[in-house]
């Protein structure tokens, strides 16, 4: 196991946390609204309440395991093979999803607030930022994390009640959107968001007291639920569903229509900050993962100079695509498709491995010990 | 040890100063104000072979702080604003490109307070012209829209505000006095766009119109440099007479038709209907005032109603929603029924007949009297534009929205044909809470 330091509880929980809302600025509630029309908001609720049964049979598995985390348990259940190919697997998944977030991440601030700018205007400072602060270790980035966490939460919630004043709740009917097919679809696609479940399996055996894992793997599911859920209901109820399928920056358009009398209202600047420091905080938590995981696989005992070789790699790939709609493609028809399987699919196998390898130990034991007996 | 640590800090501290001094100084997209022409208000009007023609008011700081001098003195001009400028464009991002042709600073939507649409604008589809302005980030969707019967731009051309100074502050005061009156709506870009983009709802807009007896008696006192015949400015006699210039015998509510004399020539009152987002018809301000109990969106706001127990004398009353209208729909029926009940409490703020009002029997029959009166306009009224335009602008199928399970069901399901024959229950319960600092009526002896 590469050292990455020691974390403490709330750290690793506001980083498990920002990494895994930090879509939630970008086109993500667009995208539940496209999925579900006034349902949306329902897609969110539907995967954390999967998510939760997920970790309900995961979560045990790795705050039992002592100094045990995904990549140790997958190698003594499943082999080293199957440890490497699933580092590689994660690890690559991860360059990918930056590689959607850095491209829609900049297209989104030139867009927004900076539209003469150049876009490695933004993408260069962007990624050297991200680069220092995965570049900085685990450590580090789950302490950022924590101090923003609390402002993070207030700006979030200010934002949504701002806009109080353009709320029609009838626009949450009809009650099933686009019916029940593509809730229950979208509800699957949409576990892709819970990146939290692999931040806590790989590094939750640096908690001091690992069998806290287990609650804070149902608290950080349910706060990426919940603010999923919250912002994509506000923003169905103040665009109706007919307009928020067409705004692909929820968060930005919402802090734009915040006006409360003549003298609250544009707003927006002091929620781009929200908006960047989410950014940032998941992109560096992405880096840190993958070079982290590639270190392993290549038995590297620091991941350090894997950072910016890897940034470099994202930054150049996230030019790859030559639009921004040309990304939201991409991230739909590869990303969104497919994460599922990596952010639950893999902690969910390898906890039943354990499991079933546990299970097998201890008959095996029994019947050793009952042979034992008889002899 | 500790030295190498104070170096590092020294070094890194030395790095992120020189970085903040290359990126924080300024960027690609530093522009300063000197170098801005914010436009303040906007109208539309169409042009001939698809054109539009924008009219724009740009802000003149320097006259906003300061007096009346400058160059834009003149016809048709607030202080710290330009004289109305016009341009012909495919689009409206056109016109202004092309604006820039003649204003030597770039031109900037950012304090956009409110748009004026030109009537034929509005007959032909909003969503053509405003459309387009959404995807511009310098727009945003909290500016403010009036409907002009006729022309925007020569309604920028006759403006002469009697109070308000600054243009913006004029536009934000326009779209907020209806809230006080009821004789207009009052609605924001944002209001109109979710309504015209969901199914089975109808926007609503306010009208500016303008009074050409007023704008002639304005023009008459201007050639004689007897003033401009707004408030500000209005220096030296008014021309022409009370007899002539307010022949009509009656009151009027109609959008550029009330009976007045002076002020400005332009009119806050009554309402554009819209069917998805075309202009199908006009409300006066009182049809207004029905349109806002309906809707549940009238504020308090006075109104006078003809006294039952003395011929052509009028009570008035100050009105407001008790609490919000309860409407069901019958989607079911057919023809599909409406049912609304509305609860209203008012205060007696004016009496003219010598009936004691005060007196609970005369009250009585003052609130049975006001009940079946606005019943009958409030059920005349969506009878109207049911049967005959077949528009929803009365916020009826928000209500509905819930009958359905699926969007599709709520599409298919055919609301402006069920319309036409729509059956309208209107139960209207008015309370008189107060009756103002005076018990009975100040009679002579």
């Amino acid at each position: 196991m590469i050292k990455t330091g020691h974390l403490g509880k709330r750290e690793l929980l506001a980083l498990s946390v920002i990494a895994s809302i930090a879509d939630v600025s970008l086109f993500y509630p667009q995208q539940l609204v496209l999925q579900g029309s006034s349902a949306g908001w329902m897609i969110p609720l539907f995967s954390m309440l999967i998510t939760l049964g997920v970790w309900a049979l995961a979560g045990p598995v790795f705050a039992r395991e002592k100094k045990e985390d995904l990549i140790t348990l997958c190698e003594k259940t499943l082999g080293r093979f199957a440890a490497r190919t699933m580092c590689v697997v994660i690890a690559v998944y991860m360059m990918l999803d930056m590689v959607t977030l850095s491209r829609t991440f900049t297209e989104a601030v030139v867009t927004t607030v900076l539209p003469r700018s150049p876009i490695s205007f933004v993408a260069v400072p962007f990624f050297l930022t991200v680069a220092y602060c995965a570049w900085k270790g685990l450590e580090g980035l789950s302490r950022l994390a924590l101090v923003f966490w609390s402002w993070l939460a207030v700006g979030l919630g200010a934002l949504l009640v701002l806009n109080l004043n353009w709320m029609r709740p009838d626009k949450i009917f009809p009650i099933l959107g686009f019916g029940v097919t593509p809730l229950l679809t979208g509800s699957g696609l949409f576990l892709s968001v819970f990146v939290n479940l692999l931040v806590l399996t790989l590094f939750g055996s640096r908690l001091r007291k690992q069998e806290e894992l287990r609650t804070m793997g149902f608290l950080s599911i349910i706060a990426i639920g919940m603010t999923y859920l919250l912002v994509t209901l506000v923003f169905v109820i103040v665009f109706s569903p007919e307009a928020a399928m067409r705004s692909p920056f929820p968060l930005y358009q919402l802090g734009r229509l915040i006006y409360i009398g003549r003298f609250i209202q544009r707003l927006e600047a002091a929620f781009v900050f929200i908006w960047v420091v989410m950014a940032v905080l998941k992109m560096a938590t992405t880096l840190l993962i993958s070079t982290y995981l590639f270190a392993t696989v290549f038995r590297m005992p620091v991941f350090r100079p894997l950072v910016a070789s890897t940034a470099l790699i994202v930054f150049a790939l996230s030019f790859y695509t030559r639009s921004f709609v040309e990304t939201i493609a991409f991230n739909n028809k590869y990303i969104v498709t497919w994460s599922w399987a990596v952010v639950v699919g893999i902690p969910l196998l390898v906890a039943t491995a354990v499991r079933f390898k546990r299970r097998k130990e201890e008959r095996e034991h029994e019947e050793a010990q009952r042979s034992a007996d008889a002899s | 040890m500790k030295k190498h640590n104070v170096r590092r800090m020294l070094l890194s501290l030395l790095v992120v100063t020189l970085t903040a001094s290359v990126f924080g100084t300024g960027c690609y997209d530093r522009v300063e104000l000197e170098g801005m022409a914010f436009v303040v208000g906007m109208g539309l009007d169409k042009g001939p072979d698809n054109t539009v023609d924008v009219t724009v008011r740009i802000a003149v700081p320097s006259e906003m702080a300061g007096g009346s001098g400058g160059g834009s003195s003149g016809g048709g001009v607030q202080l710290g604003a330009s004289r109305p400028l016009t341009v012909r464009a495919n689009t409206i991002a056109g016109a202004l490109t092309l604006l820039n042709a003649t204003v030597e600073r770039r031109i900037s939507l950012l304090h956009l307070t409110t748009i004026f649409i030109g009537e034929d604008v509005a007959k032909e589809g909003m969503l053509n012209f405003i459309g387009p302005l959404v995807r511009m980030r310098d727009f945003r969707r909290t500016v403010s829209y009036f409907v002009v019967p006729g022309e925007a731009r020569e309604l920028f051309q006759v403006n002469q505000p009697v109070l308000e100074k600054s243009p913006s502050r004029f536009n934000e005061s326009i779209s907020e006095i209806g809230r006080n009156t009821g004789l207009t709506v009052t609605n924001k870009l944002h209001e109109f766009l979710i309504v015209t983009e969901g199914a089975n709802e109808d926007p609503v807009a306010p009208v500016l119109a303008i009074n050409k007896k007023v704008q002639q008696q304005a023009e008459e006192n201007k050639s004689a440099g007897g003033g401009q015949g707004g408030g500000m400015g209005s220096e030296g006699k008014q021309k022409g007479n009370r007899q002539e210039m307010m022949s009509d015998s009656g009151v009027s509510f109609k959008p550029g038709k009330i009976v007045r004399m002076g002020g400005n020539s332009i009119e806050f009152v009554g309402t554009a209907i819209f069917k998805k987002d075309k202009l199908v018809t006009y409300l006066d301000g009182i049809e207004t005032r029905m349109l806002l109990m309906i809707r549940g969106d009238l504020q308090r706001t006075q109104m006078d109603f003809p006294d039952p127990q003395e011929q052509g004398k009028y009570e008035a009353l100050e009105i407001k929603h008790a609490r919000s209208p309860q409407m069901n729909l019958d989607l079911e029926s057919d023809p599909i029924r409406i049912e609304i009940k509305q609860k209203l409490e008012g205060d007696l703020v004016g009496v003219q007949s010598s009936i004691d009002y005060t007196e609970e029997g005369n009250m009585r029959v003052l609130e049975d009297s006001i009940k079946k009166t606005l019943k009958e306009k409030e059920e005349a009224l969506m009878n109207r534009l049911f049967h005959e335009y077949q528009v929803a602008p009365f916020g009826t199928f928000r209500r509905a929205r819930s009958h359905f399970w699926t969007q599709h069901e709520l599409e298919q399901y055919p609301f402006r044909d069920k319309l036409k024959d729509a059956k309208v229950n209107i139960e209207v319960d008015l309370n008189i809470r107060r009756i103002g600092v005076q018990l009975a009526p100040v009679t002579s002896k």
